[in-house]
C-alpha cells in the first residue's frame, strides 16, 4: 500500500516555461526544480519558439508539456498571439494542458481577457513562490 | 276722403311737438309745400285752359289774374328751394286769402260750398305750417267765407259783382281740380304717415343706441331709442330725457379732460364739419363706466340744433384689441430681446424682422418690408448660394454658413429655417445665430478631449511600462534573493549574487528611459529654433560611424526641398538617431543596408522621411503596437521598443505627425511630419 502511494505522489510532469527575461526563467526553474514535483521544464523565449516546440513534439507524448506558463509581453509572439495559435493546435494535442499566464501585468485589461479565455487555467502576478507552484501541481 | 285720411290730418293737426321728429317733420313739410304748390300750378293750368271755353270772359282780365297766379306759384317754388319753410306757408295762406277776396269781389263770387273747400285747404295749410297764427288766419278766411256765403244766399252782394262772369266759375273744371287735390292730399297725408312711422320702427328697433339734443333748448337729452335705454339701463325714454350726456358720463375722459368740457369742444368739431367719429366713456344708469364709438350729427333747422348721436359700445372690442397689442407687444418684446436675427419672409420677400436682424447688417433703425432678403443677408456669393439651396429644399434642419461683418471680418452663423402661417399663408422664418464663439468653445473642448484621449493612452502605455520594464526586474531581484537566501550551497549562492547585477543595471538603465520620457512630456513648449537638416545628419553619421563602416551602409541625403526647419533642435537630433538607427539596426542579413534621408513640404509641413531596405515590419500584425513602449517585433538582440515611442512622444508633443510604410522583407519607410512654423498654440495630432 505505502509503495503505490508512494508512486502516485511521485507522478512526474513535463512543463513548458514561455518568458522573454532569462533570469526570470532561470529563477523560475530552479524554484520548480525544488518543489520536486516534476521531471521535465522546457523553456522558451517567445510565443513562436513555444509553437514551433509544440508542433515538432505532437507525436511525443513523453516529451509534451502538461503544464504551459506563459508571460504576456513578449517580442515577436506574444502571450495572447500565442494562445491564439494555440488553439489550433489544440485538436491535435494529445493529452490535457493546463495553461497558466504568468506575468507582471499591472492592467485590469489583462486581467479580464486572461478570465475571458476558456484555455486559461488562471493568471498569477510575479513573482511566483515555491508554494504557488506546490498548490498547482497538487490541483491536478 | 274718408275716414282714414281725416283721422291722419287730425292726429298729424294735433300731433305734440316731440322733439325726437323735429327733423323729419321738417323734412316732410317741405315736401308737403311743394306738392302744393304742383297742385296749384296744375290747377291754374286747368283754369285757364277751361276760361278760353267761356264766350263772356274778358280775355285781358283772365291773362292779368293767370299772370298773377304763374308768378306767384314761380315764387313759392323758388322760396321752397331756399326751404323757408315759414315764409312759403304764411304767403301761401295770403295768396288763398287773396283769392277768394279777388274771385268774391271781382267775379261775382264763389258758390257756398266752394267756399268751405278753399276754406278747409287754407285750414290744413295754416295748421301744417304755421301754427297758431296760420290757424288765426284760417279761421278768418272761414269767417269771411262764411260771409260771402251769408251775402249770396241773402242776394245782398252788389250788382256789379256779375256772377255769370268770372275765370273760375267753370263748376266742373272747379270740381275736378278739387277732386284731384283731395286724392292728393290724401296720399300725401298717408306718405307722411307711413315714412314717420317706418322712421320711427327703424329709430327704434336700429340695434347701435340713438340718442338726440338739442342744446340750445335744453342740456338734457331729447330723445332716445330702445337699445339706447337697454344700453344706459333706464327704463323708459321720460327718465331718460331727465338726464344729460354729462350726467350719464364719468367726471373725466381717459385723455384727462372733463366730460363737460371735451362734450362742448366735440360739439364744436361736430358743427363744424356736419358730423363727427370719437370714442367716449360713458356711465350706465347703474355707475358701470363703458367705452363707446360715437358717431355725431350735426343738423341746423329753421335755427333749431339737433344733435344725433349713435353709439355703440365697444368695451369688449376694445378690450380684444387691448388683449391682442399686448400679446403683439409681448411677442415683440421677445422677439426683439432675442439674440437671434428672426426673419419672416415669403418667397425672400421680407415680411417683418426683428431688430437683432438690423443690428446684425448695420441697418438699425430700417424695417426692410417687401425688400428681397438675399440682398440684406450678411453673406457672401457662396454664402448666399448655399443658403438658396436650403430654401429650395425647404430645409429645416440647422446647419452653420460662413458670415461677414462689414468691416470683412468673418463669423460662423447658425441658421436654422421652419415654416409657420402668417396672416392665412405660409411663410418661412430664418433665426440667424452667431455661434462663433460657440465653435471656438467647441474647438477647444474637443482639442481639450483629444489632449486627454492621448495623455490617457500614455498613461496605459506607463502602466506597462511600470508593469514589465520596472516590476520584472524588481521580480527578478525578490526571486533571486529569495533563492540565495534559501540555499545552502555557498557555490550557488555566489553564482546567484553575480546575477544580481546585470538585472540592477538594466532596472537603472529603465529608470534613465522613463525620466527622459517624462521629460519630453513635460517639455511639449521647449524653445524651437531653426535648424539646418544637413548639420543634424553631419552629427548622427559622425555617431554612427563605425556601424555605418561596418555594416557597408549606403546612405544619401535629399534636404534640397526643405532645408531648415523651426524646431528644438535635442528633439530634431532624437528624432533622427533613433530612426537612422532603427534602419541600421534591423538590415536584412541578405544585402547590405540602403538608407534614404529625404526633406519635402507638402502643404507648408515638413515631411521628413527615412527610407531603408532592411527586415520590414508586416504591419497587419504589428501595425497597431508599432510605436508602443516595449514592442519589438523581430526576435533582435538589441531591440529594446523603446526608441520608436520616444520618437513618437517628441514628435507629437510639437503637434506632428508619425507613420510607417513598411513591406516584410522588403524594408520599411518612416515619415515624419513636422509643423513649419512658429507654435503659438498646441495642436494635438494622433496615431491611432
Amino acid at each position: 500500500m505505502l509503495k503505490f502511494k508512494t508512486i502516485i505522489l511521485k507522478r512526474m510532469r513535463t512543463i513548458l516555461l514561455i518568458d522573454d527575461d532569462d533570469i526570470f526563467l532561470m529563477l523560475t526553474k530552479k524554484i520548480i526544480e525544488n518543489t520536486s514535483f516534476v521531471n521535465q521544464i522546457h523553456t522558451c523565449k517567445n510565443g513562436k519558439e513555444a509553437i514551433e516546440l509544440l508542433s515538432e513534439n505532437l507525436l511525443n507524448h513523453k516529451t509534451l508539456p502538461e503544464y504551459i506558463f506563459l508571460d504576456i509581453n513578449m517580442p515577436v509572439l506574444d502571450g495572447w498571439g500565442f494562445l491564439e495559435e494555440f488553439n489550433q493546435l489544440k485538436t491535435q494535442y494529445p493529452i490535457q494542458v493546463h495553461i497558466y499566464l504568468i506575468s507582471s501585468t499591472i492592467s485590469p485589461y489583462d486581467l479580464t481577457r486572461a478570465k475571458e479565455n476558456r484555455d486559461v487555467s488562471d493568471i498569477f502576478i510575479k513573482p511566483i513562490s515555491k508554494d504557488l507552484f506546490s498548490q498547482i501541481f497538487n490541483k491536478g | 276722403m274718408n275716414l282714414i285720411s281725416i283721422s291722419n290730418f287730425f292726429n298729424y293737426f294735433f300731433t305734440e311737438k316731440s322733439a325726437n321728429n323735429s327733423i323729419q317733420r321738417k323734412v316732410s313739410k317741405l315736401k308737403f309745400l311743394n306738392q302744393v304748390v304742383n297742385v296749384m300750378l296744375i290747377v291754374s293750368l286747368l283754369g285757364l285752359s277751361t276760361s278760353f271755353l267761356e264766350p263772356k270772359n274778358n280775355i285781358y282780365v283772365t291773362f292779368s289774374f293767370y299772370i298773377v297766379i304763374f308768378s306767384a306759384i314761380f315764387l313759392f317754388k323758388y322760396v321752397l328751394k331756399k326751404s323757408k319753410i315759414k315764409a312759403v306757408s304764411w304767403a301761401l295762406s295770403l295768396f288763398f286769402w287773396f283769392m277768394v277776396a279777388f274771385v268774391t269781389f271781382f267775379f261775382g263770387g264763389l258758390k257756398g260750398q266752394n267756399a268751405i273747400v278753399f276754406s278747409a285747404v287754407l285750414v290744413f295749410i295754416g295748421s301744417v305750417l304755421g301754427g297758431r297764427v296760420a290757424l288765426l288766419a284760417a279761421i278768418i278766411t272761414i269767417a269771411w267765407c262764411s260771409f260771402l256765403v251769408y251775402l249770396e244766399i241773402n242776394n245782398l252782394l252788389p250788382n256789379y259783382i256779375d256772377p255769370g262772369y268770372s275765370p273760375v266759375n267753370s263748376w266742373s273744371a272747379m270740381s275736378v281740380t278739387f277732386g284731384i287735390l283731395s286724392v292728393l292730399l290724401y296720399n300725401l297725408l298717408k306718405s307722411i304717415a307711413t315714412s314717420e312711422e317706418r322712421y320711427r320702427i327703424l329709430f327704434e328697433n336700429n340695434k347701435d343706441a340713438i340718442t338726440t339734443t338739442e342744446p340750445d333748448a335744453t342740456p338734457n337729452y331729447t330723445s332716445a331709442n330702445k337699445s339706447a335705454l337697454k344700453l344706459f339701463k333706464i327704463n323708459s325714454e321720460e327718465e331718460f330725457i331727465n338726464y344729460s350726456p354729462v350726467d350719464l358720463s364719468p367726471e373725466f375722459q381717459p385723455d384727462g379732460i372733463t366730460s363737460e368740457e371735451k362734450r362742448k369742444l366735440i360739439a364744436k368739431i361736430a358743427s363744424e364739419k356736419g358730423s363727427h367719429s370719437f370714442e367716449w366713456v360713458h356711465k350706465k344708469s347703474t355707475g358701470e363706466e363703458f367705452i363707446c364709438q360715437i358717431s355725431l350729427t350735426f343738423v341746423e333747422i329753421e335755427g333749431v340744433k339737433i344733435y344725433q348721436s349713435t353709439i355703440q359700445d365697444i368695451t369688449e372690442q376694445k378690450l380684444i384689441h387691448q388683449a391682442i397689442k399686448e400679446s403683439e407687444e409681448r411677442f415683440k418684446g421677445l422677439s426683439e430681446a432675442s439674440f437671434e436675427a428672426i426673419i419672416i419672409h415669403r418667397n425672400g420677400t421680407i415680411i417683418n424682422h426683428n431688430q437683432t436682424f438690423g443690428k446684425m447688417i448695420n441697418h438699425d433703425n430700417d424695417i426692410l418690408v417687401e425688400k428681397k432678403l438675399i440682398d440684406y443677408l450678411p453673406f457672401d456669393d457662396i454664402s448666399k448660394k448655399e443658403f438658396i439651396k436650403h430654401l429650395e429644399n425647404r430645409n429645416t434642419e440647422p446647419y452653420l454658413i460662413d458670415a461677414y461683418r462689414s468691416n470683412g471680418q468673418k463669423w460662423i452663423a447658425e441658421v436654422r429655417g421652419s415654416y409657420i402661417t402668417y396672416l392665412g399663408q405660409e411663410a418661412r422664418v430664418e433665426a440667424i445665430r452667431d455661434v462663433t464663439e460657440i465653435k471656438k468653445a467647441e474647438l477647444i473642448i474637443s482639442q481639450n478631449a483629444e489632449i486627454l484621449k492621448n495623455q490617457n493612452r500614455q498613461l496605459i502605455d506607463f502602466c506597462n511600462i511600470v508593469s514589465h520594464n520596472l516590476r520584472g526586474p524588481l521580480v527578478n531581484l525578490s526571486m533571486l534573493i529569495d533563492i540565495i537566501q534559501d540555499s545552502n550551497n555557498e557555490n550557488e549562492k555566489a553564482m546567484f549574487i553575480e546575477k544580481l547585477k546585470p538585472v540592477i543595471t538594466l532596472l537603472n538603465n529603465t529608470f534613465e528611459e522613463l525620466v527622459e520620457s517624462i521629460q519630453i512630456k513635460n517639455d511639449a513648449e521647449v524653445a524651437s529654433e531653426f535648424v539646418s537638416f544637413e548639420e543634424i545628419m553631419k552629427k548622427c553619421l559622425q555617431l554612427f560611424e563605425g556601424e555605418i563602416i561596418m555594416s557597408k551602409a549606403t546612405i544619401s541625403c535629399n534636404f534640397q526641398e526643405a532645408p531648415n526647419i523651426f524646431f528644438p533642435t535635442k528633439y530634431l537630433e532624437s528624432i533622427f538617431q533613433n530612426l537612422f538607427s532603427n534602419a541600421l539596426k534591423y538590415k536584412s542579413n541578405e544585402r547590405s543596408p540602403v538608407i534614404e534621408i529625404e526633406t519635402k513640404i507638402v502643404a507648408q509641413n515638413v515631411i521628413l522621411s527615412v527610407k531603408d531596405n532592411g527586415l520590414g515590419i508586416n504591419l497587419k500584425k504589428h501595425g497597431h503596437n508599432l510605436f508602443k513602449i516595449k514592442k519589438t517585433f523581430h526576435d533582435h538582440p538589441n531591440a529594446k521598443g523603446f526608441g520608436l515611442y520616444m520618437t513618437k512622444t517628441q514628435v507629437e508633443a510639437l503637434g506632428g505627425k508619425i507613420w510607417v510604410e513598411s513591406e516584410e522583407g522588403i524594408g520599411s519607410t518612416f515619415y515624419v511630419e513636422i509643423q513649419n512654423h512658429h507654435f503659438e498654440t498646441n495642436a494635438y495630432h494622433f496615431i491611432d
